[in-house]
């Protein structure tokens, strides 16, 4: 579903992304993990098409800088890590937003876009908050409307930068197992994620950006280990597993630099 | 809810036709209400008895050729200044801009002057106002071209900002070098705003523009709601932000252009127009664009009929607009900042 073939991005003479090279095949949770600042927006902007790129990024086996802006959109939709409105749209405005690339030129939207959007508004959980307007929604509020815009887009491949990050501790819970559904469904998810117990919990491939680079590629329970968190996070760990099943990390320790 | 909305609009709509009539009426030559009557039959082809005619002929001519251009003037630049207001703010992604932030008025402004300055016909001025006001928005838009890297809408503004100055500072000098006497007050006079000097033909000529181009607008609804969330956004969503802004950009520019062209400047509607109606029927530009065309041109009709109803010399109309504009503005955004 998406495959990147030394990609690498910069800005200016800077380069941000040098050479990455992965591939994530279809119905699969893909989670990029790294350090702030490590490139890992960037890499998810140069997937949706928002900035240029060397190097060859397949969408579905196109190459993206090929597809036109309407068909990416098609392809691949995206939740950014927040969006300001100055304007007064209301939450069902927004998302349907996302019917945009598939519905014909008019004033307005159909009765089967609408149904989408509020599909997809249930999908999150936020059927009740169409008529709200989203300016005025706190920013969790915000990033559930955006994953719903995301969803009703009903492209193959979901980009989402960062989507836990503001959501409270169910909020956080429900849009990990609505992955699990979507990729059930067929679609392909990537994410970025600060939180290794997440990777573990939802991927399937993981891939941990370092330096520019990538570090490691490879299923969750091989490449999120201590050795990875210590190289990226300076931190010393220990992987428990739960008799769920569920795999999780302790943190401690902060290493200095000197003695790593 | 939006049944609401919808109601808003039929009620603004009645609102201009309410204006329309009384506008017909109010003025420096007194109409009693029963030559009113007979002109509005004479209008409707009711057959009149000859005598009335004959007493009434005077007023049809007043209310044709005096008064009906006026009206005319003042709905269409009311609209087509709210309409271009609202897109620029949508483009821009910002609800303080307005329409001169590309330089466009700062041009037309310019060009006129210039046009009165070689004491030509106003014909002639009105085209070197069109002309400058779209050459100064190439300006600012080749401004950004050339240097644009990374935030292009950042470079846009930077490029509006350089060009207004620009032209800003070429009216200037045209002021400086015309004759005291004669051509400064009227430059001066011109740059004030008013719909006194409006012919029959030229609203003619430009009234299909300003309609069509209004209409183009409101079908790229919902390309401008998308342009609204932001240029990464849109985009992610499907929308050809460069090709779309570029002519969102050029459509606004024209209305604008051809507002200063018949009536010089008119500030602030462009502003306080698109405020009140966001206030009214929301951020949705398939409702917001008529909705601010229609309340852009009740307003001024309003406005200019008070100007030349009420006042023993006329007020020019950029200064009454902002007068009557600010605290309506300001009642408004307390209200809106209330909810």
């Amino acid at each position: 579903m998406l495959r990147l073939n030394n990609i690498s991005c910069n800005y200016g003479s800077e380069n941000i992304i040098e050479a990455i090279s992965f591939d994530v095949k279809k119905g699969e949770i893909l989670s990029i993990l790294g350090a702030n600042g490590s490139g890992k927006s960037t890499l998810l902007k140069a997937i949706v098409g928002l900035l240029p790129y060397k190097g060859n990024l397949l969408l579905d086996g196109i190459e993206s800088k090929d597809l036109s802006v309407k068909n990416r959109a098609s392809l691949v939709a995206y939740v950014p890590q927040s969006t300001v409105i100055p304007f007064e749209f209301n939450v069902l405005e927004v998302v349907l937003m996302g019917r945009f690339h598939d519905s014909s030129f008019g004033l307005n939207y159909s009765k089967e876009d609408e149904d989408l959007a509020l599909k997809a508004l249930s999908q999150v959980g936020i059927e009740d908050f169409s008529q709200k307007i989203y300016r005025y929604l706190s920013g969790g509020q915000r990033q559930l409307v955006l994953i719903a815009r995301a969803l009703a887009q009903q492209s193959p491949l979901i980009i989402m930068d960062e989507p836990v990050t503001g959501l409270d501790l169910g909020n956080q819970i429900r849009l990990l197992d609505l992955m699990e559904e979507l990729s059930s469904l067929g679609h392909t998810v990537v994410q970025t994620t600060h939180n290794p117990d997440h990777a573990l919990r939802v991927s399937q491939k993981v891939v941990w950006i370092h330096n520019r680079n990538i570090l490691s590629f490879g299923e969750p329970n091989i490449v999120v280990n201590p050795e990875n968190i210590r190289k990226v996070y300076q931190v010393e760990s220990e992987l428990f597993t739960h008799e769920r099943g569920m795999t999780h990390l302790l943190a401690y320790g902060f290493i200095k630099k000197e003695n790593l | 809810m939006l049944l609401k909305k919808r109601l808003y609009l039929v009620g603004v709509f009645i609102l201009l036709l309410l204006s329309i009539i009384s506008s017909f009426w109010i003025g420096q030559y007194p109409i009693s209400l029963e030559e009113y009557k007979d002109v509005f039959y004479y209008w409707l082809n009711v057959d009149l008895n000859p005598a009335i005619l004959e007493k009434v002929k005077f007023t049809i001519i007043v209310l044709e050729e005096i008064r009906l251009p006026r009206i005319m003037a003042a709905i269409l630049i009311g609209a087509a200044l709210s309409v271009s207001g609202v897109v620029f703010q949508g483009i821009f992604v910002n609800p303080l801009v307005s329409p001169g932030i590309l330089g466009v008025l700062a041009g037309a402004s310019f060009g006129a002057a210039l046009g009165m300055l070689l004491g030509q016909s106003l014909f002639i001025i009105q085209v070197t106002a069109f002309v400058f006001g779209l050459l100064a928005v190439v300006f600012a838009l080749f401004i950004s071209k050339f240097y644009a890297q990374g935030n292009t809408l950042l470079m846009l503004v930077l490029g509006g900002v350089i060009s207004s100055s620009l032209f800003g500072a070429l009216l200037s000098l045209v002021k400086y070098t015309a004759d005291p006497y004669n051509t400064l007050p009227s430059i001066v006079y011109w740059l004030m705003g008013s719909l006194s000097s409006v012919k029959l033909e030229s609203i003619l000529m430009v009234t299909p523009w300003i309609v069509v181009f209004i209409i183009i607008l409101i079908s790229f609804g919902k390309h401008l709601n998308l342009m609204s969330l932001g240029e990464d956004d849109a985009r992610t969503l499907g929308l050809d932000v460069k090709k779309v802004r570029l002519l969102m950009i050029f459509l606004a520019t024209i209305l604008s252009a051809l507002s200063v062209m018949l009536a010089g400047m008119i500030g602030w509607i462009g502003l306080v127009i698109p405020h009140i109606s966001r206030f009214l029927v929301g951020a949705n530009h398939v409702l917001l664009i008529p909705m601010s065309a229609l309340l852009g041109g009740t307003f001024l009709l309003i406005v200019d009929t008070a100007s030349r109803g009420f006042f023993l010399t006329e007020i020019p109309l950029g200064i009454l607009t902002s007068l009557i504009g600010i605290p309506v503005f300001l009642f408004v955004l307390k209200h809106s900042l209330k909810s």
